[in-house]
């Protein structure tokens, strides 16, 4: 069993690694010697076999745009962008809510009682929504007062913040467990102060439950671009042009368009052309399906490691008397 | 018993209310919504043309923040006179929202309950098998868990016009028309991956009760797998299942939300994602219309369960 864990951990990441590999060679080494895509397809003799854009076939594996230039390579070129900010995000996700965790464990549990009864209020809405709520403003809706900068740092940092209170409140049970264990008793009557037990016998527990932490938050990352994508906000700049004015209310009809190939904005620009041409928006939210499962694969393969905690700790719930009536089972509507 | 519970309900009512109120203004604290508004609505209104010379930053309005969190609540009390702006001009937000709320909160209920049912079917089928022929199952979960909702979307409506395309038979309305909206399709779809994560609880439930002494008891009595599996670890199960419920319920409106943009469908979610921006008092609103009558369901539910797992005085915390 640990065996095959182990090799789920490595397939997820190979895959992540070459995706990532040939993003940056290609964008570094190929891309400057490239010509330019061109619109008509000819066949050897010259005739004209298709008119861009072309459906998947051989030598365009997920199709072309409407340039004629092809998905696989505009992929592979967007993976950088589109991996790398939802690590960033994971990333501060993780250490505020490590901080935050922290902080709701200092407090009295009064205080703690109080937050999670607030941050409940994100359980009736999608995450999508609130982050959508916040982003718009500054990309779309009033963007002609932002700059460029507040139109990307601000988005990402609303993306963190999401994401923060749920797993704080995670981070703090977690820590509130490893108190429950005796080491950490032993070496407080020992006269271990705070930041000793936090460094020496706190973090080493933690670090692989956080490792998990951090692998399921770029999962989590990549779905929420996937959905706002969808929603045509997309981060990593994005420029709104006025089409056309629709003929009944007047009404501006405006589209994005993304200035990278990053994969969210592929979504966006290309809804709208579901119906006839399909693969623009199926090749960019496959290579999202299939990136989103490769980081599942590791965070299931770094898991499983370690057996359960929850089955081996029964110690921790003696004080119940039905061992399957533990207080994890009532913590729904508390 | 009884009261305490009460007063605990309660408690925690009033604070994911003051939670929501909370978050539902917040654009008032980091944007400067009123100046931004006469903008947009001189912009809408062809007076102004040019917003070059306009700038502003994100800022902290505690004031505006505190003011609008108190007007939302006073609106909150008296609903009927709330309005929203659309385009220049403003209209009233009741009916329309709650009409909408019906219909999509119809949606997601059929679709949890087909989810629900479909799940405890697939569970008990798995968890019959032998261990060894449990992997192959227990494997497609997790790929199907792991892959977004708008990629099983959006591959399930594609196939369903290739399959038009190819034999001209129409499966499933797959968008709005004049004739009305999809109905069985969403449904379907909405069911599939609360569907896949009551599964995957339910087997991750089963297999911990497994190992408990009580199965091996009744195993060794001669009872069947069947009868354990449906009455003896059954009941236990619920509890687990209840309490990742609510993780479900809020999976299942990020699903929602995703549906209705693709089927192009007018529903709530896409008047939240529509008007919620201009409108920040509609993401209250809306927040509040999901919250009170699934917080009621939850708070009976677990009454029921608590009465009727921890007689005799179990403490809940």
């Amino acid at each position: 069993m640990t065996n095959a864990r182990r090799w789920m951990v490595v397939i997820g990441s190979v895959y992540l690694l070459i995706l990532l590999a040939a993003s940056f060679s290609y964008t570094l080494l190929i891309e400057p010697g490239q010509a330019d895509p061109k619109k008509l397809w000819l066949d050897e003799n010259g005739d004209l076999k298709a008119v861009a854009p072309f459906p998947p076939s051989f030598s365009y594996p997920l199709g072309s745009d409407a340039d004629g230039k092809s998905y696989f390579i505009k992929i592979i070129e967007g993976a950088k962008y589109t991996i790398g900010l939802s690590v960033i995000i994971a990333m501060g996700r993780v250490c505020f809510s490590v901080a935050g965790g922290y902080l709701l464990f200092r407090l009295p549990p009064s205080i703690k009682q109080w937050f999670k009864g607030l941050s409940n209020a994100l359980h009736y809405a999608p995450a999508t929504i609130f982050t959508y709520v916040l982003i718009t403003p500054v990309v779309l809706t009033f963007s002609w007062s932002y700059d460029l900068t507040t139109k990307i740092v601000f988005p990402c940092l609303v993306i963190i913040a999401v994401g923060v209170p749920v797993i704080s409140i995670y981070v703090q049970k977690e820590i509130d467990l490893a108190y429950r264990h005796e080491y950490i008793e032993s070496a407080r009557i020992m006269g271990a102060g705070k930041f000793r037990i936090f460094r020496k016998h706190l973090s080493p527990y933690l670090k692989p439950k956080l490792a998990v932490m951090f692998v399921q938050q770029i999962g989590q990352s990549l779905i929420i671009f996937a959905h706002l994508g969808l929603l045509s906000i997309f981060i990593g700049g994005s420029d709104t042009r006025v089409m056309e004015y629709d003929v009944k209310t007047g009404e501006a009809v405006t589209r994005s368009f993304s200035m990278s190939n990053e994969w969210a904005g592929m979504i966006s620009e290309n809804f709208q052309y579901f119906r006839p041409f399909p693969w623009m928006v199926l090749a960019p939210v496959t290579a999202f399906a299939l990136t989103i499962l490769a980081v599942n694969v590791i965070a299931y393969g770094l898991k499983g490691e370690r057996p359960a905690e929850r089955v081996k700790d029964q110690g921790i719930h003696e004080e119940q008397e039905n061992a399957s009536l533990d207080k994890e089972k009532f913590r729904m509507v508390k | 018993m009884a009261w305490s519970f009460f007063r605990k309900s309660f408690f925690e009512f009033t604070l994911t209310s003051i939670g929501i109120l909370l978050i539902g203004s917040l654009p008032y604290l980091f944007f400067n919504i009123r100046s931004q508004m006469d903008v947009l609505l001189m912009i809408e209104r062809n007076e102004l043309d040019n917003t070059l010379f306009l700038h502003d930053t994100i800022v902290l309005n505690f004031q505006e923040y505190v003011g609008h969190i108190w007007s939302t609540a006073q609106l909150l009390l008296d609903g009927g006179s709330a309005v929203y702006y659309h385009q220049g001009r403003y209209f009233p937000l009741f009916p329309e929202l709650f009409d909408l709320f019906i219909k999509s909160m119809f949606y997601l209920v059929s679709g949890l309950a087909l989810g629900l049912v479909a799940a405890v079917g697939f569970a008990v089928v798995i968890m019959v098998q032998s261990s060894k022929r449990r992997s192959f199952p227990k494997m497609v979960v997790f790929v199907l868990e792991s892959l977004p909702d708008i990629f099983i979307i959006l591959v399930l409506q594609w196939l369903i016009v290739w399959v038009y395309k190819k034999t001209n038979i129409l499966l499933f309305d797959i968008t709005s028309t004049f004739d009305g909206d999809p109905v069985l399709l969403p449904i379907l779809v909405l069911s599939i991956l609360p569907g896949i994560y009551i599964t995957k609880y339910l087997l991750v439930t089963f297999e911990l009760e497994e190992e408990q002494p009580y199965v091996t008891l009744a195993r060794s009595k001669g009872l069947s797998r069947w009868r354990i599996l449906i009455i003896h670890m059954f009941r236990n199960a619920w509890l687990t299942l209840f309490n990742h419920f609510k993780n479900i319920f809020t999976f299942a409106l990020a699903n929602l939300l995703m549906l209705e943009i693709i089927f192009d469908i007018d529903g709530f979610m896409t008047f939240l994602y529509e008007h919620s921006v201009l409108n920040p008092e509609i993401l209250t609103f809306s927040l509040f219309l999901v919250f009170i009558p699934f917080f009621l369901v939850f708070i009976v539910i677990q009454w029921g369960l608590e009465s009727r797992f921890l007689k005799g005085g179990g403490s809940h915390d």
